[in-house]
């Protein structure tokens, strides 16, 4: 049952960004493209921190790889953006694959940091090279015509990340995701009930920087330039801090997180020059008042209101309900 | 019942210049219940743990079925077929009871590795079947880390025994339990044993636990084995009423 509590804000999520465009002008749908893009960039870091426990300082390494990869394809070789987006699931989870075999021997803030030093590493080289990534001047990307017109590049990011997210749904109810939670919950007691724990951990690095990837590589088409700030490290906090806001341990947490940071940094953004600022200020404020992040509370709230008159009924309800509690990750 | 499936030969183990293990030899025969007892700092848990892959030793070789099992990661020893539970009961907290021995048996199984098969419900007659077995199937549905002390180590042994395993390694299992607990556990001890051959290691404080349940006993003493023998043998011994159960009838 806890599936359908999960899946159902996310049809009416998915239904509501459908219309999107009939409701409201150019410049917003523009917003909410951004919006889309960042929430799967939350969401594929939170497979890492709510699923896995594992918390990654330097997740816009595969963000910014994403873009870079339909940027370089399009601009040194004319690859049309598609097959760029095709492709940058690939680079971003080799390179996950690459940084994940080492920093997965290292647990907590030990992770936290190897994984900050292979993410500024990558973001000196893009930053430098001018030669070949146009260093601090960024890269163009100039989508084909079908894709240039803001509806429909929004309709075609909307169609992606549905995609992405639903793939993300499906891998947090599976066993994978169920060994994942075990390690999260105790690592020790997962690896003598037989599970290979940093190849699960490795796994987990390698999607959740393969779907980063694919969130990156659908910003620099929007923008139509990538620029080495998406690798630097303060895009890697964003993640951190939009999952913190919406709710780690909910599904839809970081998506929450996403539409409260994309919203604060545009009405922010036309005041200071401090965007990243405001959110961490806000961010600090919910999570001191409300730990469990937007969505775990409001979940937590309606969990207790339904739980109120259930005891005429006990046997199923509750069983139900504990079910719901136990599969969360 | 005369190979041995768990050999020990001279393995010691030393924490900086600290000897917790010295030049220990043991053999766990096969389908016998082995209880390994010794004060509070006898070496115990640093043994079992090294079986299980925890610590590498400082020397020795440690056999399981005949074959070195010396330098194998734990979940590589788990799948040869020892199964162990902590001293310091380890479960997962958040999980309901019934998902802490699901993943027990998946993980056993090899059956975690599905990005998009769907966890739910996998395994869930043979986890009822180990919940029944120690008399939890009441608790399916809460969380393991609201049990009591008692539930939870009978928890872990459900744990334990999922996946069927041919040596379970039980530190303390009965540590923290009710006299009820106590007996129930015992007795599920000696029931899986008799009935499908599973041989255990353990170790208990208990003594009238581990006098009436084992077939063989190893004492430790300060790192090192002090005798080896059959309870009856062992009861007689001088030096271990002496140094052990003189302890323990004192305590
Ligand atoms: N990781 C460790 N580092 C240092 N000393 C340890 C470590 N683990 C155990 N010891 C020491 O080794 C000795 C044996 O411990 P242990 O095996 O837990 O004994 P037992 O289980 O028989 O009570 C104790 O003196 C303990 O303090
Ligand atoms: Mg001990």
């Amino acid at each position: 049952m806890g599936w359908r509590r999960e899946a159902a804000p996310l049809l009416v999520l998915l239904a509501t960004m459908a219309a999107l465009p009939f409701l409201v002008g150019e410049s917003d749908v523009y917003l909410a493209n951004d919006f889309l893009i960042t929430a799967l960039f939350a969401m594929s870091f939170n497979l890492l921190l709510g699923q896995a426990g594992m918390l990654s300082f330097g997740h816009a390494a595969f963000y910014g790889l994403g873009a870079y990869t339909v940027a370089l394809l399009y601009s040194k070789l004319g690859v049309p953006i598609v097959p760029g987006i095709l492709a940058a699931p690939l680079v971003a989870g080799v390179m996950a694959l690459a940084i994940g075999f080492f920093v997965v021997r290292l647990e907590g803030m030990y992770f936290a940091m190897l994984s900050l030093s292979f993410a500024q590493l990558i973001f000196s080289v893009v930053s430098s090279w001018y030669s070949f990534t146009g260093g601090d001047n960024g890269l163009p990307v100039s989508p084909p015509d079908w894709l240039l017109p803001t509806n429909a590049y929004y309709y075609f990011t909307l169609a992606v990340v549905s995609v992405c997210i639903g793939l993300l749904f499906l891998v947090r109810r599976s066993t994978f995701g169920a060994a994942l939670a075990a390690i999260r919950e105790n690592p020790q007691r997962a690896a003598y009930l037989g599970l290979n724990v940093r190849v699960y951990q490795l796994a987990a690095f390698v999607l959740a920087g393969a779907l980063a990837g694919v969130a990156g590589s659908l910003r620099s088409p929007l923008q139509q330039m990538a620029f080495p700030s998406l690798l630097y490290w303060t895009q890697s906090a964003d993640p951190v801090l939009m999952t913190l806001a919406g709710g780690v341990g909910a599904f839809i947490g970081p998506i929450v997180g996403a539409a409260l940071f994309v919203l604060l940094t545009f009405v922010v953004t036309s005041h200071t020059d401090y965007p990243l600022f405001a959110f961490g200020a806000v961010v600090l404020v919910l999570v001191l008042f409300l730990p469990k992040g937007i969505v775990g509370t409001v979940e937590g709230w309606w969990d207790r209101r339904r739980a109120k008159p259930a005891p005429a009924t006990p046997p199923q309800a509750a069983h139900a309900a504990a079910q719901q509690e136990g599969s969360r990750p | 019942m005369t190979d041995a499936v768990l050999e020990l030969r001279g393995v010691s183990k030393t924490f900086g210049p600290f000897k917790a293990v010295t030049d220990m030899s043991l053999s766990v025969l096969k389908g016998e219940i082995h209880a390994l007892i010794g004060p509070n700092g006898a070496g115990k848990s640093t043994l079992l743990n090294m079986v299980a892959g925890g610590l590498p030793p400082s020397a020795g070789e440690i056999l399981f079925a005949g074959r070195s099992i010396v330098g194998l990661p734990p979940h590589q020893i788990v799948h040869a077929g020892i199964a162990r539970s902590f001293q310091i009961t380890s479960i997962f907290p958040k999980l309901s009871v019934i998902e802490n021995v699901r993943i027990a048996l998946m993980a056993r199984q090899g059956r975690c590795r599905s990005l998009f098969a769907p966890a739910a419900g996998v395994m869930q007659d043979d986890a009822l079947a180990l919940l029944e077995q120690v008399h939890m199937e009441r608790d399916l549905d809460r969380p393991a880390g609201e049990l009591a002390a008692g539930d939870r180590k009978r928890l872990e042994f459900a744990m334990a025994l999922a996946g069927a395993p041919e040596l379970m390694l039980l530190d303390e299992p009965t540590a923290g339990m009710s006299p009820e607990e106590r007996s129930l556990v015992t007795a599920i001890i000696r029931k899986i044993n008799a009935t499908r051959g599973v041989t255990v290691l353990f170790t208990e404080h208990d003594i009238d636990m581990v006098f009436s349940t084992a077939h063989r006993i190893t004492v430790m003493h300060q790192g090192s084995k002090l005798t080896e023998g059959e309870p009856a043998a062992v009861r007689a011994n001088p030096r271990v009423r002496e140094l052990y159960l003189g302890e323990a009838a004192h305590a």
